[in-house]
């Protein structure tokens, strides 16, 4: 019989078209045209209920969702490399003692291929932005990796008992290696770890608690080795007193790479926030914000004209109420702070260093914080789920509103029919 | 595994991979599941020879159906049940793309009626261990991994072409019958 059966033809052209299909719903549509005047946000998407990035077109005022996680529980973050030929996306899937770090670099010109890497780490990465420097990225994680953008290629150092902040200042790289605290440390054997501290050999234990706390490390990553060349060192007591408080640093600082300074916030648990500045020599200043209550700060920018530091604040207040949060213009010789209030949110201490974030425009005329990424309405208005730009320029500081895709306004409540029962 | 992500690129978003050894992978987890299904369903089929049945026609349409729903993200799910959705479509996909190439080189003569809850089972085989090497495997189960998927991105294309090319014959050879 050479004449296929007609069943045949049916079924082959629903397997054929099947497939087809398949690779359009993979592989996507959507096109968009990037100019270098957009900014990549994370969202959280209210169709969904899930993660996405999103990019807006500053000049279109246009918002198009760029990537969709199917996890809730995934940290997603996105941002150009410097050359602004490719979107790199971040997303981070863990449970408790292992993670999983995926980069994938979208090519801005034709959108493919879509490059992706990914590593298991025992501790979570780094706050965006991701140091990037002359086309490679450095991610810190169970020690250093560098990642070609052009070949794909990587490279990799090794670190026990640090966790890395790694930062670019310029063209340099530079790291602050965080002792990694015991309860953060994955134990060689996990039956190790459940052991009664009383079976431990007494002579051990001894030991263990006289060894004094592991230092902050500051210092310059040589690229070529990835070795690590050490400034100086800083404990956290040393922090502590001098913030006045049990501080921690939060992580990514603002570098001034005209001067060699960087600057750090440090979360206090109970005390307003402060903010350090470091040079290659140690701690150079330490500033107060001038602002009335018990505020907590974002990571900080530092201006074009170093003089001023941005970031974003917040006062805490009483669980369950949502407070102004406003972008903070920090003077470094006066510490006085000129706010301009973007949204009202409710934030713990945890959640507010964690998710929310400032980031300048390379020409340091405009500066992004991302609200949309917030996804309860009891933190935080449905309509003010936004990325909000502040103009930096004007001398009002105009800010734009921007909301991601899917975003809609809430319905509005049904009125109640107790009074109309009483007219009756 | 750059050259496997250049071509799988064309036909794969690349989004949500696994990761074995801490590697991602160069195809996502639906499409994963789609080529190695595509791979072990001609493998099925050259082996177990099982005649054309109408339950193996519906259960086949039936295994492709099941990702529509999940394809199209109707309902929500995760990387398991994405492989698993995207295996059963390779499945059904490649079951339904042999039948034109197999009336024309009538091939029928070479099978035999099968049951088919023993066939459904012998098609379910590989998914636990696919499963298994996806997530807990070492770098050297994701590559293994991916060049069989691309062995089934190969095949999958292969019979399209063959489908085509099995229609075209048959329309010539009736021209030319017509035509006498």
């Amino acid at each position: 019989m050479l004449r296929p059966r007609a069943l045949s033809l049916i079924l082959a052209f629903i397997a054929f078209a099947g497939w087809i299909l398949f690779i359009l719903a993979c592989t996507g549509w959507p096109g968009w045209s990037p100019d270098g005047k957009q900014i990549a946000f994370p969202y959280h998407d209210l169709k969904a209920d899930a993660t996405g990035i999103a990019v807006y077109d500053r000049e279109q005022k246009t918002t198009t969702g760029l990537y969709l996680t199917q996890k809730n529980d995934t940290l997603a973050a996105a941002q150009w490399s410097r050359d602004g030929k490719q979107i790199l996306l971040y997303q981070i899937f863990g449970d408790d003692d292992r993670f999983a770090t995926e980069v994938l670099s979208i090519p801005v010109k034709d959108r493919h291929p879509i490059r992706s890497y990914g590593f298991t780490s025992t501790v979570m990465g780094d706050n965006p932005p991701l140091a990037e420097v002359n086309g490679t990225l450095y991610l810190g994680l169970d020690g250093i990796t560098a990642l070609d953008l052009n070949t794909w290629h990587t490279q990799q150092e090794s670190i026990s008992n640090y966790g890395l902040i790694l930062f670019a200042m310029g063209d340099r790289l530079l790291y602050v290696a965080v002792p990694r605290k015991e309860e953060e440390q994955k134990p060689a054997c996990p039956a190790a770890s459940q052991q009664p501290a009383a079976r431990k050999p007494p002579e051990k234990a001894a030991t263990e608690k006289e060894e004094p706390p592991m230092p902050y490390e500051f210092g310059e990553v040589d690229r070529k080795d990835l070795s690590r060349h050490a400034w100086f060192t800083i404990t956290d007591q040393q922090i502590s007193d001098l913030a006045k408080c049990k501080a921690d640093l939060v992580t990514h600082p603002a570098t001034d790479a005209a001067t060699g300074r960087m600057a750090f916030t440090v979360a206090c648990d109970d005390k307003p926030d402060a903010l350090l500045v470091f040079d290659r020599n140690g701690v150079s200043q330490l500033l107060r914000p001038k602002a009335e209550g018990n505020l907590l700060l974002t990571n900080p920018e530092w201006a074009r004209d170093g003089k001023i530091l941005y970031a974003g604040l917040y006062v805490r207040g009483e669980n369950n109420q949502k407070r102004q949060y406003g972008i903070a213009e920090i003077a470094l010789d006066t510490q006085a702070v000129r706010l301009t209030p973007v949204a009202r949110i409710d934030a713990s201490s945890g959640d507010y260093h964690d998710g929310v974030a400032v980031s300048l425009s390379p020409d340091g005329s405009m500066l992004a914080t991302n609200l949309a990424l917030i996804r309860s309405e009891n933190d935080i208005d449905r309509d003010d789920m936004a990325l909000y730009v502040v103009d930096l320029r004007d001398p009002q500081r105009a800010v734009t509103k921007v909301h991601p895709p899917n975003w809609e306004p809430k319905p509005p409540e049904a009125p109640k029919p107790a009074s109309t029962r009483k007219a009756q | 595994m750059n050259w496997l992500a250049q071509i799988f690129s064309h036909v794969c978003g690349q989004a949500h991979c696994w990761a074995p050894g801490g590697v991602v992978m160069p195809v996502c987890e639906r499409c994963l599941g789609l080529y190695l299904g595509a791979l072990w369903s001609l493998g099925l089929i050259l082996t177990l020879r099982a005649a054309p049945s109408r339950a193996l026609v519906w259960l086949h349409g039936m295994a492709m159906l099941a990702m529509p729903p999940f394809g199209y993200h109707f309902v929500p799910h995760g990387p398991i049940v994405r492989t698993v959705t995207g295996f059963l479509f390779g499945v059904g996909m490649v079951y339904y793309l042999v039948l034109i190439p197999a009336d024309v080189l009538h091939l029928e003569r070479f099978t035999s009626n099968r049951p088919v809850i023993p066939y459904v089972v012998a098609a379910l085989i590989p998914l636990p261990w696919i499963l298994l090497a996806a997530k807990y495997g070492s770098r050297l189960a994701g590559s293994f991994l991916a060049l069989l998927a691309f062995a089934g991105l190969a095949l999958a294309t292969l019979l399209v072409v063959a489908n085509a090319a099995a229609i075209t014959y048959s329309l010539i050879v009736r021209q030319e019958k017509a035509a006498a």
